[in-house]
């Protein structure tokens, strides 16, 4: 090796120590950064992997430093499973909030809910049956039951809401999930033309991976990198981007299709539960309203027509017959027998012109301890509501900790640490001076070369 | 384990999240007194709960009815006593016109006019109205319970209370049941009118047959006073037993749903403490960094 050779390896210790600063300084600047993962410099010696043959020379290794580019120093196994963990908590939030909403809707337990109107509705012909002769006591009927309607109606509106809250959501998301394809597209290309190994890849690489996770969050959806650094996206076993291809899903109220042909879309994560929710939860939660309405009005109006107002009529009608939902109970405005706006026609006889029978009142009133009367249904339906929030909501808990823990161990490798950082750049830093010092050196040595060969002595 | 310093950072913001989201929650505890505020807290305690709470509000029901049913039996119980002691006053009156047939016209008349003012007063007893409703027309509202001939004008139908869960109770006597029915023989007015006529025209044979009657008619008012004694024992019976249950019920709610203060302020105390521990740990956690000893 030549003196000269000599300068150029103790040169490429200064250029390869700067660069290591560098990338030390990008890692603190990004210490905060969200989803950044900590970039490395891969440092070679020169002249490694030098092999003798016919026509090599004799050795003239040079010597020194080299620097091969930035790796990202991320686990892709722990990456997997933090992708899982995402999912999960995608899906348990979905659930989650739209369980809660609609326990809101109920606001059980509390006396002025639906179970204390019911208790009070029929307490109100608890009372007509000791007052058969009184309007006072006829009116009280009438509003309650008319309360009751409302509140049953109003509930169903509550929770149908639901169901378009829901199909705007899928909208929203559609175009979130396009939008986040396009870029992922985008950023494949940006990816190969960056190079291997660069600062500039390894960031672009992050932010791919931001939309990957938020994907997998949204639908469940799967990746895999390809030889060349670019990644294809799957959900539910069909492709939604490959290299710079990109399949567009869309949105129907009720769920969300691929473009391409209007195939549902076999997504878990997020979307999944909305699919479930509103193809499943949602409807069975108003049917079993439904059922208490029905129960409601038959069983109040069986035993109402068969009993005579004050003026002896039968055949009132106190419910509409017609509206044995949630969403259509109401008080019956038939114009001949309907007993809207007319608490004359609330029926408590059952002989015809018995002024002071009230033994249809009595009846209709014991219809509150039926075990299969409206109350026995509607106390069934608080439980199955109850008990599926409960679990909704412990298993959004315990997602959150899953999520934790998998992100915990994801960025114990991936994340920066600032003293971490400081002690490379402080060993960078000296390297840089030590290879200053060699230079000095050698400078020293030529300079006796140059000035004082052949002066010994003199 | 390799500690970053986000990881440190968030996971001292979600630990101040947690610790202050325990505190709040023993807090509201303590100033709404309630543990349970959706259903979805504790289903199966706020089922209970519900169910419990129900019953109580049924069982307003059923002591207003109780309340009613108990007006109507005393009611009964008085009107039926003044019956009797009035009847027994009638078979005295007869058993004296019986025997002193052959004392002259004028005192059977004398005997006669009580039988009539006697007969006057107890068709004026059983017009009696409870809370507007005659007592014994069932639930019909004539002017007159039994019209000028002595004929009933109500009808059959008892006034029914729900005293409890599943126990329904008649509370009111239908003219017929108290007084006979009209034309048996032996209903009381119909009995007393031709009682009235015997001792008027001293048909001694007339008086001894009609006093037979007039003993039917007066065990017939005895029965039903006994019948009235025996559901008034059991309604107040029924009401104390549903005092002790709705006592039990309330103390099953409250078990349920109320908070328990003292336990509540404890958990409070140590929730606070242990936020203020993470707050000065974490106000400790960043001041430390390998840059401080850098020159």
């Amino acid at each position: 090796m030549s003196s000269i050779q000599s300068l150029s390896s103790a040169l490429s210790g200064l250029v390869a120590a700067r660069r290591k600063l560098e990338t030390h300084g990008h890692n603190i600047a990004n210490a905060s950064t969200e989803g950044y993962t900590r970039q490395r410099v891969i440092q070679s010696p020169v002249g490694a992997g030098v092999v003798a043959h016919v026509f090599s020379t004799s050795p003239s290794d040079p010597g020194g430093v080299m620097s091969m580019g930035v790796e990202r120093l991320s686990d892709v196994l722990l990456q997997s499973r933090m992708a899982t963990a995402v999912e999960g908590q995608g899906a348990a939030q979905a659930t989650e909030k739209y369980m809660m909403r609609i326990e809101d809707a109920f606001a059980e337990p509390s006396e002025s809910a639906i179970s204390g109107q019911l208790t009070r509705y029929w307490g109100s012909w608890a009372s007509l049956a000791i007052s058969p002769d009184s309007t006072a006591a006829r009116q009280q009927v009438l509003a309650e039951g008319e309360q009751l309607a409302y509140s049953l109606r109003r509930a169903d509106t509550e929770m149908s809401d639901t169901l378009t809250y829901a199909g705007a959501e899928l909208e929203a998301t559609a175009s979130e999930i396009n939008n986040l394809s396009e870029q992922i597209a985008d950023l494949n290309g940006a990816i190969v033309s960056a190079g291997r190994n660069t600062t500039s890849q390894a960031d672009l690489w992050d932010q791919r991976d931001r939309l990957v996770s938020r994907l997998a969050q949204l639908t469940g959806a799967t990746s895999r990198v390809r030889e060349d650094s670019q990644v294809a996206v799957f959900v539910g076993g069909r492709v939604l981007v490959d290299n710079k291809t990109v399949l567009k899903v869309q949105a129907t109220a009720t769920e969300l299709q691929w473009a391409i042909d209007g195939a549902k879309v076999d997504a878990s994560g997020y979307v999944g539960s909305l699919h479930t929710l509103v193809s499943t939860t949602i409807p069975a939660l108003r049917a079993s309203l439904d059922a208490v309405a029905a129960a409601l009005v038959s069983q109040t109006n069986a035993i109402h027509t068969a009993a005579a107002d004050p003026s002896g009529a039968t055949g009132r009608l106190f419910y509409d017959p017609a509206g044995l939902t949630a969403a259509t109970i109401a008080i019956s405005t038939d114009p001949t027998n309907g007993v809207a706006g007319n608490p004359q026609r609330v029926a408590a006889a059952s002989v015809a012109g018995a002024v002071f029978d009230g033994s249809a009142a009595h009846a209709l009133a014991l219809l509150g301890d039926s075990p299969t009367g409206p109350d026995a249904a509607y106390m069934g339906f608080l439980s199955s509501l109850g008990v599926a929030t409960s679990s909704a909501r412990s298993r959004a808990a315990s997602s959150e900790l899953v999520l934790a823990a998998a992100a915990n161990d994801y960025n114990a490798t991936a994340q920066v640490n600032l003293d971490d950082e400081l002690a490379e750049m402080t060993a960078a830093q000296r390297a840089y001076q030590a290879s200053a010092r060699v230079v000095t050196a050698i400078d020293e040595m030529l300079d006796d070369l140059i000035r004082r060969f052949g002066r010994v002595g003199a | 384990m390799r500690i970053s310093h986000l990881m440190a950072q968030s996971k001292v913001t979600s630990d101040m999240a947690h610790a202050r989201e325990v505190r709040d929650k023993a807090a509201s505890q303590i100033s709404s007194g309630k543990k349970i505020t959706r259903l979805s807290d504790d289903p199966a305690g706020a089922m209970e709960a519900l169910r419990a709470r129900r019953e109580l509000q049924r069982a307003e029901i059923y002591s207003v009815q109780s309340q009613d049913a108990v007006g109507w039996l005393d009611n009964y119980d008085s009107l039926l006593s003044q019956f009797s002691d009035r009847l027994l006053r009638v078979r005295e009156v007869s058993l004296y016109g019986q025997n002193t047939g052959s004392a002259g016209p004028d005192v059977s008349d004398a005997l006669a006019d009580e039988i009539l003012s006697i007969k006057t007063e107890l068709l004026a007893l059983a017009n009696s109205r409870y809370t507007g409703k005659p007592l014994f027309a069932g639930a019909q509202n004539p002017a007159s319970v039994y019209n000028a001939s002595e004929l009933y004008a109500g009808d059959s139908t008892p006034y029914m209370r729900n005293i409890a869960p599943g126990i329904s109770m008649a509370v009111s006597i239908p003219g017929p049941d108290a007084f006979g029915v009209d034309g048996s023989g032996t209903q009381l007015f119909q009995t007393l009118t031709i009682l009235e006529n015997q001792v008027r025209t001293a048909n001694a044979g007339g008086i001894t047959s009609s006093i037979n009657n007039l003993d039917v008619a007066r065990e017939r008012i005895e029965t039903n006073r006994i019948s009235v004694g025996v559901k008034t024992t059991t309604v107040e019976a029924v009401r104390t037993q549903r005092e002790v249950a709705n006592e039990t019920l309330s103390r099953q709610i409250s078990l349920v749903e109320d908070a328990d203060l003292a336990q509540a302020s404890i958990e409070f105390n140590s929730a606070q403490t242990a936020y203020n521990a993470t707050l000065a740990t974490a106000a400790r956690l960043f001041e430390s960094s390998l840059v401080n000893y850098l020159r």
